[in-house]
């Protein structure tokens, strides 16, 4: 009797701890506007409510969990086939583009898609020296290869967020998005901790 | 035992068990503090069961463009409640300035919005289920009813 008390008890806890381990992953968005009148927003969301919220939205570009996209935006480039290739090959940068007004950078790096873009002041870019030129926003997209392919697993128009929320919440901490320009910052990342800091 | 003692058990009883069912729902508080000399200082706690009632003394035209809006967010709000429930507390949205802070946090079972800007301060306390059951209410009909019964999961 006494053993069986004990398997229940260590059951209970097991499932419990994997309940709030599921529950554990919150997503964070901060964005810290400059200037003494700048406002500063902090937003933590469970990725568990976002996994059980985006199923029930049936509005006209998000439903059921993916978004419509346009199809023109897809269209030019075959996001897939590109995937695919880069997925498989080794650690690098895949594509740099560079003109007066911004550089783009596509690299792969750890599992990781990493895309760089900088914005510049065309006019600062041709009095400076290369490195030297201040830009006006820079912004960091860090996603795991798993997360880019599930948030492509829909019809080519479309953007599986809620795939891509399922697998992003395998993983610890992760800095998503950075963006900062003159003006503001703006950061989302997810952790397991449920306050931003 | 007298018919009056048995009249008074009885209505002990009633009163109780009616208490005990206006507010299993949880309590909604509303404080609004002034922060002007002499300003108002306003403290409301009552039974979340009254929300649903008051969505009752709105005029009913107002009831139905509201109804028509939330009817189709009722899953949604169902969901996030559910899940919301079972999230540890912590803050949800912050929104920090010179002039006003903001805060909306989920703190036990209820949603606390707290505003302190120059003028005054306010804390709203909401119990999750009452809120989504009130929204129910509000979006009408028997099947809302039906699937949310005050202190049934909803």
């Amino acid at each position: 009797m006494r053993r069986n008390l004990w398997a229940l008890v260590v059951l209970a806890w097991v499932s419990t701890a994997g309940l709030a381990a599921a529950a554990d992953r919150w997503v964070h968005v901060k964005v810290i506007e400059a200037g003494e009148d700048g406002e500063r927003v902090r937003i933590n969301i469970p990725l568990s409510l976002a996994e059980k919220v985006l199923p029930t939205i049936k509005a006209d570009k998000l439903r059921d969990g993916k978004i419509k996209v346009d199809e023109h935006t897809l269209d030019r480039v075959d996001l897939r086939a590109l995937l695919e290739a880069v997925r498989d090959a080794q650690d690098n940068e895949y594509v740099r583009v560079e003109s007066s007004h911004e550089d783009i950078r596509v690299a792969k790096s750890g599992g990781f898609l990493l895309i760089k873009v900088q914005d510049f002041d065309p006019a600062n870019r041709k009095t400076s020296q290369p490195g030297e030129h201040k830009h006006h926003s820079t912004v960091n997209i860090k996603v795991p290869f798993p997360v880019v392919n599930a948030l492509l697993s829909g019809e080519k128009d479309e953007l599986n967020v809620l795939a891509a929320i399922r697998v992003l919440s395998d993983y610890q901490d992760v800095d998503l998005v950075t963006v900062s320009d003159d003006s503001s910052t703006v950061r989302v990342w997810v952790d397991s901790r449920n306050v931003a800091d | 035992m007298t018919p009056n003692v048995a009249i008074l058990g009885a209505s002990v009883t009633l009163v109780t068990m009616t208490g005990a069912f206006v507010c299993s729902m949880g309590m909604v508080q509303v404080k609004v503090q002034s922060k002007s000399p002499g300003g108002e200082h306003i403290r409301v706690i009552a039974p979340a069961m009254v929300l649903p009632v008051g969505a009752m003394l709105v005029p009913k035209e107002k009831v139905r463009e509201v109804s028509r809006q939330l009817q189709p967010w009722l899953p949604t709000i169902r969901a996030a409640t559910e899940e919301l429930l079972r999230c540890p507390d912590g803050p949800l949205v912050q929104v920090d300035n010179r002039h006003e802070h903001v805060k909306i946090a989920k703190v036990g079972n209820a949603l606390v919005i707290d505003v302190d800007d120059q003028t005054e301060t306010v804390h709203v306390s909401v119990p999750l289920r009452a809120a989504a059951y009130a929204c129910s209410r509000l979006a009408g009909g028997a099947q809302a009813e039906h699937e949310a019964t005050p202190g049934q999961p909803i």
